[in-house]
């Protein structure tokens, strides 16, 4: 049999760290709410993908895999304090970091945080790192419908919280 | 400027946000990945002592199998289990935990303390010894920088324990010397003046003429359990925790010497001596700084904690530590003075009420491990009932989330989770992630076990027992079962439940 040779073989690790890093960071932090804990889940990501590399490098979108590693991780309290704590620790000092986000946008993650668990990760999946329905599907391995009903309950529950109005129109 | 009005809008903002927050972090270089793909190590002592500090008050124990024949007893049944009479604030119990936990091969790292007084000041020397390393620590940048030893250290002035001065004796050994009264100045010269082994080094006296450090105390080996605690002391640990961790309290009875229990009253502070419960103790609190956002948040303002800790021994050799944050010393004094004994009945629940200790530990160095065994966690406000590993990898967990009954799975890179109403008649459902399954429900009252064999609790829920819970994990290869037995006391099956998917 043909070997598959997926996305990640022709980029490279390197190639893959770099594209897809920052945005790994990026949902890790809208998940976890500490910027010192998503850049090292983010790490831990990679570091996951380097260990299984001839396994991770012949998957057609080696990308959700890494999100699919970052958004379970992100979500557990206690991978999130480790990781912020290795951070803080890295960093020599006590001190937690501030929030870099705006007040209103700050309001907005803790808001989806709050959600349940699939709920939040859809969320930040399809605003934060702008995956389609699809793109979540596959990449949280469910079916599209239940990505649509994540995503229909976790629009009502902001709303509520939130008090924004929701135009059902843009998906 | 005002909020966008539209859901998606502001959610679509508010994504950028977090794009533009992470735009700083580089990526020219990837990750340099150590032989053996573990994150590399870096500053185990400074991580050691921030997990200390911060420790969570739930149950995050262990303490290392080691007997001691200056222990007064090495049974915890012999060491009184203490609660508060009623939760301290309402605050509710989040956990208790006996030590000593026993922990399967050699542990990574030794944290030990010793505290001394030099001319009337206080100095302790922590050290980190790592004793599996096959990574060496990397080099960093100390934000300021001292030269210590001839070697490069840092100076911080932030911690809990005061300034410190850090930086890494020999290979696998990380040394600090901390202190609340010293300067900076004074801790760089009792540090380069040390004498000794690496592992255990001598301070020097604060000036050439000057008078050598005297020993007041030392913990060879520290862990944490809601508050830093000699890991080799045997007794029990009860922890309280209100909504997001914002006030938290402990109450630990453990077995220690008096030179172990001068380093625990340093550590928290509590260094005023004085009658308590007509025992000899001491309080003190200490107070945290930490940076919160606010306003547009580019701005910081620091934003205290309090803690206040008291302790005193109880009874020859066994001594009693309390601690609670954002509490006056009076209400302290007040809560301590109706401690008690738990009754069989509570300890008990509050067993009930843990996470399982070994699914729960961690020690210090294991922290920057990342051990499997501590991804085990409910959501947010949810109170979990069991949780485990699966011998092929893998984590599952019972959970009570308001009022719903969750179970999920956590293979890493797959998950799976379930929840629903608390069934009000005995159940069985199952849930599948990959190779993996796990059943649960509520089993019928006098279950004892279960065939498959699984484990069987109940749980509290506003502070009254709920149904009898359980769950059976179902490893890879094994066939996942149509039917759950339940056994009662006798070893008689009193009921067959049909699994449902």
């Amino acid at each position: 049999m043909a070997e598959q040779v997926g996305e990640a073989a022709r980029l490279g690790f390197d190639e893959l760290y770099r594209r897809d890093f920052r945005a790994l960071a990026a949902l890790a932090y809208g998940l976890s709410g500490s910027r010192a804990a998503a850049e090292e889940l983010a790490q831990e990501a990679f570091l996951a993908a380097h260990r299984r590399w001839d396994e991770i490098s012949r998957y057609d979108d080696p990308g959700a895999w890494l999100r699919r590693v970052v958004v379970n991780q992100s979500v557990s309290g206690v991978r999130r304090r480790i990781a912020e704590r290795r951070a803080l620790a890295r960093l020599g000092s006590q001190r937690v970091l501030p929030s870099v986000l705006p007040d209103e946008d700050e309001e907005v993650w803790a808001a989806v945080r709050a959600l349940p668990q699939r709920q939040a990760q859809v969320v930040a999946l399809f605003y934060v790192d702008d995956r389609s329905v699809g793109d979540i599907a596959r990449i949280l391995e469910c079916a599209e419908g239940t990505v649509k009903a994540h995503l229909h309950a976790a629009r009502q529950a902001l709303v509520r919280k939130l008090g924004n109005e929701l135009k059902e129109d843009d998906q | 400027m005002n909020a966008p009005v539209d859901l998606h809008t502001r959610l679509r903002s508010a994504g950028k946000s977090l794009h533009r927050a992470v735009e700083p972090i580089p990526v020219d270089e990837p990750p340099s990945v150590p032989s053996g793909g573990r994150l590399p190590r870096r500053t185990l002592l400074a991580a050691a002592a921030v997990v200390l500090v911060v420790a969570a008050v739930v149950g995050a124990a262990v303490a290392l199998r080691a007997d001691r024949e200056d222990r007064v007893s090495n049974d915890p049944d012999a060491v009184p289990f203490l609660i508060f009479d009623s939760p301290p604030k309402g605050l509710p119990i989040s956990g208790g935990v006996t030590l000593p936990l026993e922990v399967e091969g050699e542990p990574g790292t030794n944290l030990s303390l010793t505290l001394y007084d030099v001319d009337g000041k206080d100095l302790a020397v922590m050290t980190s010894e790592d004793r599996a390393t096959d990574d060496p620590a990397e080099p960093e940048d100390p934000e300021h920088p001292v030269t210590v030893r001839g070697k490069q250290g840092a100076f911080e002035d932030t911690g809990i324990l005061g300034r410190s001065v850090s930086w890494t004796e020999a290979e696998g050994v990380e040394v600090a010397v901390y202190s609340r009264t010293l300067t900076q100045e004074q801790l760089v010269t009792t540090a380069s003046a040390a004498t000794g082994e690496p592992t255990a080094l001598e301070p020097g006296p604060l000036a050439a003429a000057g008078a050598t450090p005297r020993k007041v105390g030392a913990v060879g080996g520290l862990t944490t359990a809601g508050m830093a605690l000699p890991n080799r002391a045997v007794g029990h640990v009860v922890g309280y925790q209100g909504p997001e961790g914002a006030d938290v309290a402990a109450v630990a009875t453990i077995t220690a010497t008096p030179d172990e229990v001068a380093v625990l009253r340093w550590f928290a502070g509590a260094t005023t001596m004085r009658k308590v419960r007509g025992h000899d103790g001491s309080i003190g609190s200490q107070t945290s700084v930490n940076q919160v956002s606010v306003g547009d948040g580019d701005t910081t303002e620091a934003q205290e904690t309090t803690s206040w800790t008291v302790t005193w021994e109880e009874s020859p050799g066994i001594y009693a530590l309390v601690m609670m944050t954002n509490v006056t010393e009076e209400e302290l004094l007040a809560l301590v003075d109706d401690i008690r004994p738990a009754t069989r009945a509570e300890r008990s629940q509050i067993a009930a009420a843990t996470l399982t200790d070994d699914e729960h530990s961690g020690t210090a160095s294991e922290e920057s491990e990342v051990s499997e065994s501590a991804l085990v966690e409910a959501p947010e406000g949810a109170r979990p009932i069991f949780s485990g590993e699966f011998d092929a990898g893998g984590t599952w967990l019972l959970y009570l989330d308001h009022d719903q009954l969750c179970a999920d799975l956590n293979l890493g890179a797959t998950s799976g989770g379930s929840c629903g109403a608390i069934p009000d008649a005995p159940h069985a459902t199952a849930i599948h992630a990959e190779v993996v399954t796990f059943v649960y429900g509520v089993a019928p009252e006098g279950t004892i076990y279960t065939a498959p064999d699984g484990m069987v609790a109940p749980t509290l829920v506003d502070g009254k027992l709920s149904p009898l819970f359980f769950g059976v994990p179902i490893e890879p290869g094994r066939p996942v079962p149509s039917e759950i037995k339940f056994y009662g006391g006798a070893g008689d099956v009193i009921a067959r439940m049909p699994v449902r998917t």
